[in-house]
This record gives C-alpha cells, sequence and structure tokens, in this order.
C-alpha cells in the first residue's frame, strides 16, 4: 500500500464516526420534525371529530344541536387548544346538523 | 502510540453504539405511548358508537311520545310494524309534520318534512355513521336495532308511554 492510500484509508478511519453520528443527529431532527407535522394535522382532524361526537351527543340526549361551543364545553367535557386552533361553529337550526370548520392558528 | 490510537477507535465505537442504544429505547418508548394511545382511543370510539346511535333514537321517541305520534313503516309513509323507518308525527297549524329516521348509505339520517310531499332517502341529514337500523313495533312496545361501524348490534325496547295508538 503506497503512503498516499495509507493516509486516505487513515483520513477516512478517523472521520468515519462523526459522518455516521451527523447522520444520526440529522435523521432523528427529522423524524422528529416530521411527527410534529404529523400531530399537528392530526389534533385538528381529531379536534372536529371531537366537536361533531359532543354536538351528536347533545343531540341524542337533549334532542337539540348545542346552540354554542361553550355549551358543550361546559356540558360535554369538550375541550378546544383555543391558542393552536380556531373552531368556527354555525348553528343552522336546532334540528340540522351545526357546520363545524377547525382551522389552525398562524405563528 | 499505536495502542493509543486503538484506544481511540474503541471509544468512538462505544459512544456510537451508545448513542444508538439510547435512541432504540426512545423510540420504544414512543411506539409503545402510541399503541396505548390509539387502543384508548379506539375504545373511546366503540363506546361512542355502541351507545349513542340507540340513545339518539330513544331520545327523539321521548320527546315525540303522544298518542299516534310515533309509528314504525316504510319511508314513504305505508304504516309496517317491521319497516325500515321510524316515524314521529306532529301537528303544526293544523298540518302534520313527520320526522323520519332511518339507515341509508352507511349512516343514520333523519328528515323533518310534511306529511305529504314526496321525498327521497338522500334528502336526510346524516347523524351518524352506522352499518344498520332496524324497528319492529309490537302495540306499545317498539325495538331498535342497530349496528355501530364496528359490527357491535345493540338492541333497545321501549314501551310507548302513549301507548301507541291514537285516541279515537
Amino acid at each position: 500500500m503506497s503512503g498516499k492510500e495509507k493516509n486516505l484509508t487513515a483520513m477516512l478511519r478517523w472521520a468515519i464516526f462523526p459522518i455516521l453520528a451527523v447522520a444520526a443527529v440529522l435523521c432523528v431532527f427529522t423524524g422528529v420534525s416530521n411527527l410534529e407535522n404529523g400531530r399537528t394535522d392530526e389534533g385538528r382532524t381529531r379536534l372536529e371529530d371531537a366537536v361533531r361526537k359532543a354536538a351528536v351527543t347533545c343531540y341524542a340526549t337533549e334532542g337539540i344541536y348545542p346552540p354554542t361551543l361553550a355549551y358543550m364545553e361546559e356540558h360535554y367535557g369538550l375541550q378546544v387548544d383555543t391558542g393552536r386552533y380556531t373552531v368556527d361553529y354555525t348553528v343552522c337550526g336546532s334540528n340540522l346538523m351545526p357546520e363545524i370548520t377547525v382551522l389552525e392558528n398562524e405563528g | 502510540m499505536r495502542w493509543g490510537r486503538e484506544q481511540h477507535h474503541i471509544d468512538g465505537v462505544f459512544v456510537l453504539l451508545l448513542f444508538g442504544v439510547f435512541a432504540c429505547c426512545i423510540l420504544l418508548v414512543l411506539l409503545t405511548g402510541a399503541g396505548a394511545y390509539q387502543r384508548l382511543t379506539e375504545r373511546d370510539a366503540a363506546s361512542y358508537e355502541r351507545r349513542t346511535a340507540v340513545q339518539y333514537v330513544a331520545a327523539k321517541v321521548r320527546h315525540a311520545d303522544t298518542a299516534g305520534g310515533v309509528f314504525v313503516g316504510d319511508f314513504d309513509g305505508t304504516p309496517d310494524s317491521d319497516g325500515d323507518t321510524l316515524f314521529l308525527s306532529e301537528q303544526v297549524d293544523g298540518a302534520t309534520y313527520y320526522t323520519r329516521i332511518y339507515w341509508y348509505d352507511g349512516a343514520i339520517r333523519e328528515l323533518y318534512t310534511d306529511a305529504e310531499g314526496q321525498y327521497a332517502p338522500e334528502d336526510g341529514d346524516e347523524v351518524l355513521s352506522a352499518r344498520s337500523l332496524s324497528f319492529s313495533q309490537s302495540g306499545s312496545l317498539l325495538t331498535i336495532g342497530a349496528t355501530d361501524d364496528g359490527g357491535t348490534r345493540s338492541t333497545l325496547a321501549l314501551s310507548l308511554r302513549s301507548g301507541g295508538e291514537a285516541e279515537p
């Protein structure tokens, strides 16, 4: 083995661990970032589902859809993270399913 | 000198292995937590679906339980004790209005209309998703059967306080 090849092998041997470590850290950060994005989408879907379920539970129990979102929070244990999401709850009539839209707040 | 370089090499491998083991442990804890959360939400959803369908029909019947105000029939309004639609009738300003409760296209639906008009099952508002909904009436005994999306069937027998028959 020539002197040049020896130097290259030694350099690779020294560099391989830092490269692997940096790659592993990058992988972890990418994974956590993807997880965070998925969690946000999942959270919005889950909140919309929870509002819909609370509205139907109210209709099944009382015979009318809840008049406001606050009514569901007070009587049906609904919890809304208002810092993160905005819920648009439009009542069309006491016996018609309200229009429910959940939007994620910016920032 | 050579011994020192090999020692450094082994230290690097050890640190990397430790990092790998640590990362795997974190991943395992996350996956276990996610699995437990998923099981809880599935159980919650199953419980919601199982009780809400029959509870909804029972609440509607109790609200409309007047003499002759609750009957089972076909969607077009023909009374039939084993029909697929539950009718709740009410009088508003001398006119008769029906609330139809029935299953159509994967959901329990409700349709509030006048008694005279012609309507199609798709006109109703979707209340909650389910696999089936059936009714049967024998005198004042109304039996409601509902199968949720998970395939669990719930049956509820209600005795109509009005007796189910219209007064002469």
